[in-house]
Order: C-alpha cells, then structure tokens, then sequence
C-alpha cells in the first residue's frame, strides 16, 4: 500500500520538478542572466523569494532555468546511452563470435573507469558545451545498458521463435531487432530511470567541478559550485541548488522503485 | 582614491611599530595554494615555492619595502670606479642553518653552481649572455674573486644597469647555500641556506613546516622587504597546501588557520564583516584586461571594437569582482607608478547610446561573439560574466565560453579567440609591458597589437636614455591605443591577505610575497 | 575452480591493453600545452622549447605511448611533468588517503547497512521495513559533495569543532588524522549506507524465499538462527558485487569530496593533472583506478562461489 504512495509521491516530485521547469520558458520572476549591483548578496525576502548570488542575481529564477538545463541533459543523456548500448548490444549480442568478443573487452575496458572520471576526462577533451556533457556522460553510461541487452539478447536469441523467424528467411539484423528488442523493453525503462538519476547526479558533480555545462547558463552543479565561496555569508545559495537535486533525485528513485516492482512482479511482490 | 586609502591603511602599522619585543609561540598555520614545487630555489619554482624558500635562504642584495635594493647577506656593496667590478662586503658573524659560518668561499661556489648550464637555474643566461637578449643585455660575469673570507669580487664583462636587479630577482634567487646542500655529484640535497627558517618536514601534497634556525641574527631596524629585521617568532611556521579557496576562506572563518595571503577578490564578498577575521590588501602590478582579436573578422573593424569600450564600464566590472580593491586602469602602465602620468587616466566613458550607433554604423547584424574565460582564476571568470551582461545590454550577441586554464592559455599563445577575459602577471617595466603587446602576429600570435605606428613608438621608447622623452613616447603610446582599442585594460587588482583577528605584524607588500617574520599571535603573550 | 580462475586472470589482459591505449589517446586529445601550463603568461619562446624538450614532448606520439607501455610493464609511470615526483610513488601516497576514506566508510556503512537491510527484509512490508527504506531512499537522494558543504558550514565554520582543509595522515598522527578524516567520512557514509542497506534488503529477501530456507524455519530452527546462519551468508553474495562495483564509483565520488575538503587524495590528483596537461599523471591514474576495479571484479568473481552455494564451477 504504502509502496504505492511512495511511486505516487515520486511521481508527484517529479511533476512538479518538470512543471516548474517548463513554467521557466514562460518566464521567471527576473532575468536570471541580469546583473545587478545594489542587491548583491540579498538574503531570501519577499523581493528575492531565494536571495541573490554575488551577481545580483535572482536565485529562484536561476534555479528554474536550472531545473530545464540539468533535466534537459539527463533526458538526452538517458537517450544517449540506451540508443547506443541498444544498438552495440543487440548487434554484439545477435552476431556473436568476435564481434563480440571485441566489442565486450572495449566495453570491459570502458567500464573499468568510474563513470564521473570517464565523463570528466571526455569533457576535458570535447570542451566544455552542453552537448559536450550529453556525449561525456551518455558514453559513461553506453557500456551497462550494453550489458544488459546483450545479456537479453543472448537469451532469446536461443528460443525457438527466432530460430523460426530467421528459418522464414528473415535477415539476422531484422530478427535481432524484431525479437529481442521488444523483450528488452522492460529492463530499459528501468535501468533508463537509474541513468536519469545517475546522469543528473554525475552533471552536478562535473559542473561542480567546473567541466560541466558552461556558465553563464546556470545548472544546479554550477550554481552549488559558485555557492561554496559564500556558503557562511550566503549560506541560501549553498542550501536551495542541493535541496532542488536532492528533490529530484528523490522522486527518481521514488519512481523507479514503483516502476521496478510493477514491471519485475518477481521481486518484493509477496 | 582607493589606492591611496589602501596604500595609508598598509603603511599605519608602520607608524606604530612598537618598541617592545613581540612574544614568542609555538605555530603560525599558513595556507598556500599549490603544494611547493621543490626545495632547490630559483631552479624548480613557482609563486608559492618561491614564497615558502624566501624563509629558508637569503640573497646578497634583496629588494626593500619600497621596492629599492639593499644588502641581505651582503653588508654593504659598491661598484668599482671602472663601472665593471662589484664589490660586496659580507655581514660578519652570519652562520648557515648547519652552523659554518658565511664566507666568500660559499659565495663563490653559489654563484658557481648557480652559472653551470648542469644547475638548470632559470636565469642562467642573464649572467652568461647564453640565450638571446629578450629580457635586456645581460651582465655577463668573467671572474668571481675572494680576497678575503668577508669579500666578494664580481666582475663583469661590460657595465651593466641591471645586474644588481638581477641578483635581487625574486623568482630566479640567487641563494647562498652551504655546499653540503648538494651531494659529492652535485645533485640537489635540501637547502643548506641563511634564513632566519630551516627546512623542516614536508609531506607533499598536504603540507611543508619550516623550524626556527636557532642561530639567525636578525638586523637592527624594522621589517623591510625581503631584507630588513627577520624576528622568526613562531618556533614553527606550517603552510598547509589548500587549492580551494572556497575551502581556505571557510578555514580561515573558523580560526583553523592563521593566514592566507592570496585571498582572490571573489572571496572577499561577505568577508570583511565576518567576525574573527581581517583583509589587509594591497596594491599590485598585476594588470586585468579584455584580449581583442583584432584580426577576427568581425572585430576587424574598429568601430566595433570602440563599441565595445563604449560598453563596457570599466568601474563597474572592478566594483563587482574586487568589492572596490583595484584602480581601474586602461594604460598598460600600472597605475600608481610614476610613469603613470595623467595621460594615461583618459579613456572611454561608458556610454550605451554611443555603443549602439557605432554598431549600426559598422553594420553590425547580431553575429555571435563569444568571450573566453576560465574559472582557476575567478576574477578572470568573474569579469567575463559581467562584460557579458554589458555588451549584451549594448546590443551585442556576445556569449561567455568558459573552459579550464591550460586550453585558455594555449589559445591566448595561438591567437585563436574573439574576446578573451585575461590578467598579465606583474611586470614592474612600463617598457616591458608594451614590449610584450606590441609586435605583428604573423611573428608571434601571442602579440595583441601590430599597429605599425605603435611599433616605432615603442622601438623609440626603449632607445631613449631621457626619461622624459620616455614618457611621452608612452604617453603617445596610450593616445593611440585609445584610438586604435586593440586591447581593453580594466583594472590593476589588488591582492588581499586574510587575517586571523589575533594575527599581528603581518605586512602585505607590493611583491606579494608572504613574510612570516615579525608575525605573532595575541594569544601566545598570556601562554608562553 | 584453477581453471575457471587462470581463464579469469586471462581475461584481463587485453582489458588492460584497451584501457592503456584509451588513457594515452585521451589525454593527448585535451587541447592546451603542459609547457605553457608551467611557463604561464610570462611566455618565453626559448623557455617554452626548453620546456618542452625537457618533457620530452617533441618526440613523435607512438614513440611516446610506446616508452610510457614499455615503463608501465615494468612499473615505472615516468615523472610528474608539474613536480618532477615520481608518478607511482605520487600515486600511492594519495591513494592512501583516498583509499582510508574510502575504506573506513565502506567498513562504516556495512556495519548499520547489513543489520538493517537484513532486518527490513525480515520484516518486509511491516511497519519497520516502510521506515527504513524511506530513509535510505532520502540517503540515496542526497549528493554526497552538497552533504560535504553542509557539514563544512556547519561544523567547520559556524562550530568550528573540526579541520575543513589540509590533511594529517592517521599514521603521523592518529589522534589528528581521525580527526582529518571525519567529516570526508561522514559525507560519504550517508549515500553509501542507504544504497547497501538497499542491496541487502533486495538480496535477502531473495534468499529468504528459497528452498532451504523454508526447510530450516520447517526444521524448527529459531528464526534468529535462520537470519544469521542461512540467509546473511547468501544475501551477502551479490551485495559483494555492488561492493566492487562501489569501491569504482566510490573513486569516482571522491573527486567531488577530495575537491571540496581539499585532500591530497588520488581524485583531486587526477584532476590537478588533467588541468595542468600532466601526462603522466593523468594517465598513471587512470590506469590505476582502472586496475583496481579489474582487480576488485577478479577478486569478487572468485570469492563468489565461497559466499553462494548456488554457484558450483
């Protein structure tokens, strides 16, 4: 019972995340690029509902657009690495023999690097640029989905239908994409809710670190990574950018808790 | 105005120098950004390397409060009447920190070692002419002489005005070392120097501790540049190395640290107030600019790049990033020196409404122009982001591109952006500066301006022995470059130390180099 | 089992070959020059060529991946181009810091996470096991490195109880070096104990519903015994698992921590190197937490068949 209400509260987090999101196209309280002088450093008031950063700048207008930036770069990210690992895997998975025995000891090797480290030494490569997190990170997390869908693949490569499918003359590639996919779909969704969850994390910490999307475009990372500075004299500019990923990440997993138990009835259901 | 404020607050404590001896204690925690890069001065440095060994070892001649030169180990020098022959007297009674005592003897070997190509001293060639002369002719050196255990000879091939400059050089030091402080093959043991500290224990990456030399004899007087009264008074000095300076900022908010003397002025905002600490800061030679491509397709056109002056307020950017510490300054010459005339005050006042004509003019349509920036540096980053706002309220579709140092560095040497938030370390020489601007990019992308007039401008500024004459070839230097903007100078920073509110006697200087001598803490009278 | 363990071994090799040429090419794809790094804005067209003929980057690119492979197959990962430390000496002192955060955490978290991850499922669904998973998804929520902040604010500054910069290593000093090392600590332990207690949660609860299981609690055995004797042992198999997966990401993790503690730990060296274009640093590093994870999974795989009778090879 209560299980459900933990999906229901995720679901709701989660809303309300992409709601407030999407209302910043609309538009924010301030301009959350304008600078100005006079109301440096502001502490929350009814002006400023979250104060101000060192800029003059407004904080729950920076946070909103925030909110689009770091959710913008999860989603891609997500569909980054499940089109690709989808792709590696299945092909890998359905053609066996060496390819994919090579394409496993690249994909052993890529997964042999923390994800953040991997994602940090891409970007320090590509550059810094919003796409340039989406490839960092999406790369970073290529190499699991792999795993899993060629372990599906392998899997159902061995039933009987698809021995059929290709007897009937169908080419390799169309029975791989015409079989196995559909059986992977469930793994994807949940492992793509841990991916959204991770990627949002990893892009906080790289922006935190300052090789993540770039400023002046504000992401929750860099907005905590700017607050550090200012923690004792600004301490709400430290608190509100964790209390936003923290949300976020709360209904994530409240929801990919949900989703799992709904889609592997196997597990917790007894 | 600031400066000179700035400038009474740095000198007060000198008027209330008190008579009575400080008290002594047991620590002085200090932090430093970087952990040092080896204990061989002058050889493997940097910044904070050079500002943990000026404790250990000590030069002939070092430079004073006001930046004059003045004898360190030596007692006093005098040039021979042929103008060639250097002549330096020892202090009598100094001893090294393993107890021999200083004699012409290690004073050759030094400079001996320091001169062999083998050694890797950054500045070898200023004494043996071996590299080509970018730095000025060098004082090449023919023969080092001990008559006597207290007397130095040096003599030079040529006369040279710049060789007691150079043997005061803070980055390349010229240390007087025992000869145990290298092996019986010459390689690098620690330094057996004559500071008032000795090498004590270093833990790479985490931390260095220098120990009191029991047998220092400090000078009469008061505490005077790198030379002057050494009082160590902590029995141990620890630089903990911090790279955050977030994090330093916090140490130092909550008493865990003494001091650091490198605050960036981002850390300033919230600071000052903050009870149980103080900012002492301090004028610097140091000069922020906004690098133009002049060479860009777009900012080609001088109207742009006057448009650009037009909008961007030069005080305003110094008021958000330093909280008021820097003297905004256009002029390649720092403000505050004295060839510093009035001339090169005038610049652009801002002014929007002119920006936007100007674009209009130059038939400017909204191209994308980007600013490059990095956030080691954060009045760097800082000072990109509020040029953005400026220029994009005046019309233009400028973007900040933030990236890591070493690639913003690389494409300052390669010439390859369009506008780029920049700072030139300090360079006390207004010729060298310009020096270091001027020149065509076809030779040496690193050049920011190819004007030919300005070329023969400065070719005539070096040559001239007037210094009069000097000063108004710089002068015109500035009108042109006012006409010609291949390069908006911003401001010159000042740096600012962090203080522990019962930290005394702790003195910022233009070198900005830390000095831990003479520097006590309230709490150790009422303890030892 | 030798035999499934020299295949294993095998198995690694070319691993290793992979992820050494990928650590080489990627940090030589990074834009920006180690020399001028070092030489700064006061650029000397001599020094910068001295410079870089002292680093040897003059020399063509597979001539240099080739010294550094053949230096790397006989332990030697060549000099810090900043500091002119030797980069595996470099490396294990900061790994040692790195690695006693990371360890005392670890060892942390697996004292309340086992007990409570196990007890949850014993009581799945019950009042208890709705509590505790509620926390440890909060704990799982909560980026460690904003934790970090919080913590400095609170007990660096605001208290001052405790070091927020600079490092003493326990071995020095222990009474000093504890006090180092709680705050990292604590940063760390909150994500780590709530993703274990819900790895042991899941896994027990797994095992709980096995065959043998049921034959105990039919044998009459106390249900104490059959939590502790039967079901942990097995529950704790794959929670070895995550553990080799986490001792990566926990590497990972430490970057952010190191950064915002300032500790002279193996992710802030990693990342001072990628900044200052120190090669070798870079690449000694990578290949470093690369091999520990290879290892880790090696030791894991083989340790498996001890925790879970399941597994017979």
């Amino acid at each position: 019972m209560l299980r459900r209400a933990n999906g229901a509260i995720g679901v709701a987090l989660l809303t309300l995340v992409a709601v407030t999101a999407l209302a910043g196209i609309i538009g924010t309280p301030y301009d959350p690029l304008v600078l100005s002088f006079e109301d440096r450093l502001e502490a929350p008031s009814a002006e400023h509902w979250l104060g101000t950063d060192q800029f003059g700048r407004d904080t729950f207008s920076r946070l909103v657009t925030a909110a689009r930036t770091s959710l913008a770069v999860s989603f891609a990210t997500v569909l980054l690495a499940l089109s690709a690992g989808t792709l590696i895997g299945a092909v890998s998975g359905y053609l066996g023999g060496w390819t994919d025995r090579i394409a496993m000891t690249v994909i052993d090797a890529l997964m042999a690097f923390p994800g953040l480290l991997l994602a940090l030494a891409i970007m320090a490569v590509v550059g810094p640029h919003r796409y340039g997190v989406v490839v960092a990170l999406g790369l970073a997390y290529t190499p699991n989905v792999v795993r899993i869908v060629r372990g599906i693949v392998l899997s159902v490569r061995e039933k009987e239908y698809v021995e059929a499918s290709r007897a009937l003359g169908n080419s390799e590639l169309y029975t791989a994409l015409t079989h196995a996919v559909p059986a992977c779909i469930s793994a994807l969704t949940v492992i793509g809710t841990s991916i959204f969850g991770s990627a949002l994390l990893s892009e906080s910490a790289l922006s935190f670190l300052g090789l993540g999307v770039p400023p002046p475009a504000p992401t929750w990372g860099g907005l905590l990574a700017d607050a550090t500075m200012y923690m004792d004299a600004a301490p709400w500019l430290s608190i509100f950018p964790g209390l936003a990923i923290s949300l976020t990440l709360l209904g994530i997993n409240l929801f990919g808790d949900a989703l799992r138990d709904y889609l592997d009835p196997r597990m917790n259901r007894l | 105005m600031r400066f000179i404020a700035v400038l009474l607050v740095c000198l007060a404590p000198l008027a209330g120098a008190a008579a009575e001896a400080p008290p002594t204690g047991p620590l002085l925690e200090v932090a430093i950004n970087t952990d040092i890069r080896g204990t061989d001065p002058g050889v493997n440095r940097d910044a904070n390397t050079d500002a943990v060994m000026h404790h250990v070892v000590e030069a002939l001649v070092g430079y004073a409060e006001d930046l004059s030169i003045v004898p360190v180990v030596a007692e006093s020098f005098r040039l021979g009447d042929d103008r060639k022959t250097w002549v330096f007297r020892l202090r009598e009674g100094l001893r090294f920190h393993n107890g021999a005592p200083v004699t012409s003897r290690e004073v050759k070997w030094s400079f001996e070692r320091y001169l062999d190509p083998r050694t890797h001293w950054k500045c070898t060639s200023w004494f043996t002419g071996s590299a080509d002369d970018e730095d000025g002719k060098p004082s090449i050196i023919t023969a080092i002489e001990t008559p006597d255990p207290l007397t130095v000879v040096f003599r030079l091939a040529e006369p040279s005005t710049l060789f007691l400059d150079r043997l005061a050089n803070v980055q390349c030091v010229s240390a007087i070392l025992h000869p145990d402080s290298v092996d019986e093959h010459g390689n690098w043991l620690a330094p057996i120097g004559t500071g008032p500290y000795r090498l004590g224990t270093w833990k790479r990456g985490q931390y260095i501790e220098l120990e009191r030399f029991e047998g220092y004899r400090p000078r009469e007087g008061k505490v005077d540049g790198l030379a002057g009264r050494k009082l160590a008074l902590a029995e141990r000095v620890r630089f903990i190395v911090s790279p955050d300076a977030a994090a330093t900022r916090a140490a130092l908010l909550g008493h865990q640290i003494d001091l650091f003397h490198n605050l960036p002025m981002n850390a300033i905002a919230g600071f000052e107030d903050a009870p149980g600490v103080r900012v002492l800061p301090s004028p610097t030679l140091s000069w922020s600019v906004l690098l133009i491509q002049t060479r860009d397709p777009l900012l080609s056109d001088p109207r742009i790049r006057r448009a650009i002056a037009y909008a961007v307020d030069r005080e305003q950017v110094a008021a958000f990033n330093t909280f008021g510490y820097a003297s905004v300054n256009s002029s390649a010459i720092p403000a505050g020196i004295a060839a510093h005339t009035p001339v090169h005050d005038e610049w652009y006042e801002p002014d929007v409404q002119k920006a936007r004509e100007l674009l209009r003019e130059a038939g400017y349509t909204d191209e994308p122009i980007r600013i490059q920036a990095n956030r080691k540096y954060p009045n760097m980053y800082a000072n990109a982001v509020v040029i953005q706002a400026m220029l994009h309220a005046a019309g233009m579709n400028a973007h900040i591109e933030v990236m890591d140092w070493a690639s913003h560095l690389s494409n300052y040497f390669d010439g390859d952006f369009q506008l780029s938030t920049f700072s030139f370390s300090p360079l006390a020489s207004p010729a060298m500066r310009y020096y270091k601007l001027i020149g065509s990019k076809d030779e040496r992308p690193v050049y920011q301006w190819e004007d030919p007039r300005a070329m023969a401008l400065i070719e005539r500024a070096i040559e001239s022995f007037d210094r009069e004459e000097q000063w108004r070839s710089f002068g015109a230097l500035h009108r042109l470059m006012i006409e010609d903007v291949p390069i908006i100078g911003l401001y010159n920073a000042h740096s600012a130390a962090g203080l522990d509110e019962t930290v005394r006697g702790y003195r910022p200087w233009p070198l900005n180099l830390p000095r831990l001598w003479g520097v006590w803490k309230t709490s150790w009278s009422d303890g030892t | 089992m030798l035999n499934y363990a020299v295949r294993r071994l095998l198995m690694t090799i070319p691993t290793f070959l992979i992820v050494a040429a990928m650590v080489f090419t990627l940090i030589r794809l990074v834009p920006g020059d180690p020399a001028a790094v070092m030489v700064g804005d006061l650029d000397d067209p001599t020094v910068l060529a001295e410079v870089r003929e002292q680093l040897g980057l003059d020399e063509p690119l597979p001539l240099q991946f080739g010294m550094w492979l053949q230096g790397v197959l006989q332990g030697e990962l060549g000099t810090s181009l900043m500091t002119g430390e030797d980069v595996l000496d470099a490396m294990l002192r900061r790994f040692g810091v790195t690695g006693q955060i990371v360890a005392i955490s670890i060892f942390l978290a697996m004292l309340v996470a086992v007990p409570v991850g196990l007890l949850a499922a014993w009581k799945q669904n019950g009042r208890a096991d709705l509590a505790t998973m509620t926390l440890v998804i909060l704990g799982v929520s909560v980026p460690s490195f904003w934790v970090g902040i919080l913590l400095i604010l609170v007990f660096g500054v605001e208290l001052g109880w405790l070091p927020t910069i600079g490092y003493v290593s326990i071995g020095d000093d222990f009474g000093q070096g504890i006090r180092y090392l709680i705050l990292p600590v604590a940063a760390l332990l909150l994500t780590e104990m709530a993703s274990l207690a819900r790895m042991m949660r899941s896994s027990t609860i797994e095992v709980l519903r096995l065959e043998y299981i049921t034959h105990a609690r039919a044998k009459g055995l106390p249900e104490r015994t059959v939590l502790w004797r039967h079901a942990l042992p097995n529950a704790f198999a794959p929670v070895l698992t995550v553990l080799g997966l986490m001792l990566g990401s926990l590497l990972g993790g430490a970057v952010v921590i190191e950064t915002v503690f300032t500790l002279p730990g193996l992710g802030r060296f990693l990342v001072d190197g990628i900044y200052a274009r120190d090669y070798p640093v870079v690449q000694g590093t990578l290949l470093l937490v690369a091999g520990i994870y290879v290892i880790t999974n090696l030791v894991v795989d083989l340790l498996y068949p001890i925790f879970d009778p399941r597994v017979r090879l």
